[in-house]
């Protein structure tokens, strides 16, 4: 008997409904508002942002401080986890939380911290905001434009909050 | 017109009796990969388990929890993508198996990014995953293959999954060109769109206490060069449709994309690692036959059981 080499009617259904059905579900995307996202479905909004026309960025970030007052970022499994955009995420969640939400995750990043060696010296925890420029930032000028402090914890914070 | 003709006779739009090892060896690739995967990233998959709950920002088929899922659960989704996992590889009861591992695969992959980030460096996989669960793609090499009384002929059913797979491919560069041109019209052309995000990209990296890429931080100063860079980026995305030519186009896009992914990892330590592997574009050669070379290789020249050597080679 010679060997098919036609699809029989059900397998051409199949074909077409699978293919239409994903490549259909794959341009949905395109017909939301701009920015919108979802998984695994997406037009990848946060690569079509245009940076080079927004305003310096403002970063949340965790800082601690040691007894002198030197500082160091806080890495993203100290504050969420090992992916740096859940990190700030969280720690931007937090600043709009409110003071409670705030020293909750405060109170979280300095137990973790407690428990890495590499931080023994580190005692008190600053959660910031800063605005940098990208460009400039690697063109010389490190230092942030502006910075905002949203909460402390751990340290000398913990004695001035006794205090008051 | 001949060469034209010659080049969409290998195009993958053009339907026509592929073998059926050529399907399974995508299975096993794009399953192996899942496998890896999963394994390799279980800290990341199961870190949502002590997330706070204020931290879930449902997407996709994550909408249709009430909240976030208690950590035993979590564990047992995982556990359970990983055993239908193996039987995808395997092609154990596929026609069950395979759904199983699709829908697995998905909710965990979704689940994930479920926590204030999209994670679109899964976004392919998880397609090509549930495009091979969908098709005939355990009728070589696997367990269920064993159980056929004869070998499955070249058929043109083997070749439509590939086809859907290389379409997906395509929209997946295709797509985020066309956001670009929605969102931000042609200034999305100019070349210092990219540098501003190689800069914006590590410094955010380095604000949140990240490993920055040396490398990219040192090109930042130098204007002229993400010109180029940037060129070739969007050549490669609006470009994407032309794989579909045939296998010679298709090649030269591939190692400009493999390029591109490489480029991405190295300046800004952003990594796909679906695509940095290059699985997802295997279906664009004969893949078996490779498969089979290194199978052939590895069992020190005697092709193990359940890998026949392919039959026929378009």
């Amino acid at each position: 008997m010679p060997e098919a080499t036609q699809m029989n009617r059900a397998e051409r259904w199949q074909s077409w409904l699978v293919t239409l059905g994903i490549l259909g579900a794959m341009l949905w995307p395109l017909s939301w508002p701009k920015g919108s996202d979802s998984f695994p479905l997406s037009t990848y909004p946060m690569f079509a942002r245009d940076v080079s026309r927004e305003p310096p960025a403002w970063m949340a970030r965790a800082l601690a401080y040691d007894a002198r007052g030197r500082h160091t970022t806080l890495p993203p499994h100290l504050v969420a986890n090992e992916e740096v955009l859940q990190a700030h995420r969280t720690l931007i969640q937090a600043i709009e939380g409110g003071p409670e939400t705030l020293q909750s995750l405060c109170q979280g990043m300095l137990a973790r911290m407690a428990q890495e060696p590499k931080y023994a010296r580190f005692k008190r925890i600053e959660i910031v905001s800063q605005r940098f420029d990208a460009i400039d930032y690697f063109s010389g000028h490190a230092q942030p434009l502006e910075s905002r402090l949203h909460g402390r914890c751990g340290g000398e914070a913990a004695a001035q909050g006794a205090r008051r | 017109m001949k060469t034209l003709r010659q080049w969409m006779g290998e195009s993958l739009l053009v339907l026509r009796p592929l073998p059926a090892e050529r399907l399974a060896a995508m299975r096993i690739l794009v399953g192996l990969f899942a496998l890896i995967y999963l394994i390799s990233r279980h800290r990341y998959l199961l870190s949502p388990a002590t997330m706070p709950a204020q931290a879930f920002e449902p997407v996709g088929l994550g909408l249709w929890l009430q909240g976030p899922l208690s950590a035993p659960a979590l564990y047992l989704a995982y556990a359970f993508s990983l055993l239908s996992a193996l039987a995808f590889v395997g092609g154990w009861y596929f026609a069950w198996s395979a759904p199983l591992f699709a829908l697995s695969l998905l909710w965990i992959t979704t689940y994930r990014s479920c926590w204030s980030m999209v994670f679109h460096t899964e976004n392919l996989m998880v397609l090509h995953v549930g495009v091979l669960a969908l098709a005939p793609a355990a009728h070589a090499w696997s367990l269920d293959a064993k159980r056929r009384a004869t070998p499955a002929p070249a058929h043109p059913r083997y070749a439509w999954p590939l086809r859907l797979m290389a379409l997906i491919v395509v929209l997946s560069y295709l797509i985020p060109g066309v956001a670009k041109l929605r969102h931000s019209g042609l200034n999305w052309l100019n070349p210092q769109w990219l540098r501003y995000w190689v800069a914006y990209d590590n410094l955010r990296k380095i604000a949140l206490g990240h490993i920055a890429s040396p490398l990219g931080i040192a090109l930042v100063p130098h204007r002229w060069l993400f010109t180029p860079l940037s060129f070739g980026a969007i050549a490669l995305e609006l470009g994407a449709p032309l794989v579909l030519l045939g296998r010679r186009v298709a090649a030269f896009w591939v190692v400009g994309i493999l390029v591109f992914h490489w480029l991405v990892l190295i300046f800004m330590v952003v990594a796909f690692p679906y695509a940095l592997t290059g699985i997802p574009f295997a279906m664009f050669f004969p893949v078996e036959r490779w498969l089979y070379r290194v199978s052939k290789w590895s069992s020190r020249r005697r092709a193990p059981e359940g890998f026949a050597q392919p039959r026929t080679q378009p």
